[in-house]
């Protein structure tokens, strides 16, 4: 999980950094891809800890997981 | 709007003094950027992505001490993503000037917070000495090393602990603050966690937090890509710097540098919404 945390910051980074020094498009679309690493790297860690826990038998902590990313996927289903 | 490159700098000066005094960038971010002119309903999406960055280079550090405990963390996620997307949806609707007030008691909350933490509450037990630290498998306990000996602890008074992290999660849904101000007195006055893993896992906790309400944000398009670029950019700089800097400072000093930081921008706020 470090590794992937990371690697995951430096892309972070470079994304950032080429959102404010290129062309309008590109640097749109790479701040864009900023924010969905951003939004998407902490899910992840949820989803693996998710897996985890249920894979060892620790169920009622996986399905406390299970329903944060449930909440997640309601706001994302009322907001667009 | 701002200049984008301003936030670069201001970006980084809040992540730095919020660092130091641990109450993470977004809480001194946002309401700078309102007292400045910005409107609440675009600042709040520049705090999330500020919080969601340094949340995710904390992290880093964080899992290497194993202090963050990710059972207790995701338990007061639950109702903290629940008030996130609560408080983003309805944030739209409400006048500037209320979101404002949130954001101004927020920052009140936060100051009050910051001066009146305490240090170390968990004694050392000598029986734990060989344990590793981390959390315990399916319970809500688990140990930390502190001076060389392992300290042992189980989060108390789960109902109080998972109600402020409600409140916490709606303001920070709302206002675009991470939230920590509220999470961590939580979990380590009233759940009598130790604080250093009640900053750890708060650190943790926010980043979903930050997640669910851009994600919000997002459908409701009030993201600006180059400007959150530009926070990131300087959040990270100033969150890098802030902890070293953070490790040599007297922590009395830092707590009274942010505590009053955050009650003046407060006063601020609050003044502008009269």
């Amino acid at each position: 999980m470090a590794e992937f945390l990371s690697a995951e910051l430096i892309a972070v980074v470079v994304l950032a950094g080429v959102a404010l020094v290129a062309q309008e498009r590109i640097g749109r679309a790479a701040g864009v891809g900023m924010i969905v690493l951003l939004i998407a790297i902490p899910l992840v860690r949820v989803l693996w800890l998710v897996v985890r826990w249920w894979s060892r038998g620790d169920r009622r902590f996986a399905l406390v997981g299970g329903f944060v990313l449930f909440v997640v996927a309601v706001g994302f289903f009322l907001s667009h | 709007m701002m200049d984008t490159y301003y936030l670069i700098p201001l970006g980084a000066l809040t992540a730095f003094i919020g660092v130091i005094g641990g109450v993470g960038g977004a809480t001194l971010l946002v309401p700078t950027l309102v007292a400045f002119g910005l409107s609440p309903l675009e600042a709040a999406p520049l705090g999330l992505i500020s919080v969601a960055g340094t949340s995710l280079a904390a992290s880093l550090r964080q899992l290497d001490d194993g202090l963050v405990h990710h059972r207790l963390g995701l338990t007061i996620e639950a109702p903290a993503a629940i008030g996130a997307v609560f408080g983003a949806l309805i944030s739209t609707s409400l006048p500037a000037v209320w979101l404002a007030r949130v954001l101004g008691f927020g920052a009140l909350a936060g100051a009050i917070a910051t001066l009146a933490r305490r240090g170390v509450r968990n004694p050392p037990k000598s029986t734990f000495v060989d344990d590793s630290p981390g959390e315990w498998p399916g319970t809500l306990g688990g140990t930390y090393h502190h001076g060389g000996q392992s300290v042992p602890y189980l989060a108390k008074r789960l109902p109080a602990g998972l109600t402020v992290s409600l409140i916490a999660g709606t303001i920070s849904g709302m206002a675009g603050v991470g939230g920590g101000f509220l999470k961590t007195p939580a979990m380590s006055e009233v759940m009598k966690v130790p604080v250093k893993v009640a900053a750890a896992t708060s650190t943790f906790t926010m980043g979903i937090t930050a997640a669910t309400g851009l994600i919000v944000f997002s459908g409701q398009g009030r993201l600006a890509p180059v400007s959150g670029a530009a926070v990131v950019l300087g959040a990270l700089g100033g969150a890098l710097i802030g902890a070293r800097v953070q490790s040599r400072l007297p922590a009395s000093r830092a707590k009274t540098i942010t505590g009053g930081l955050l009650a003046l921008i407060a006063v601020v706020v609050l003044v502008q919404t009269t």
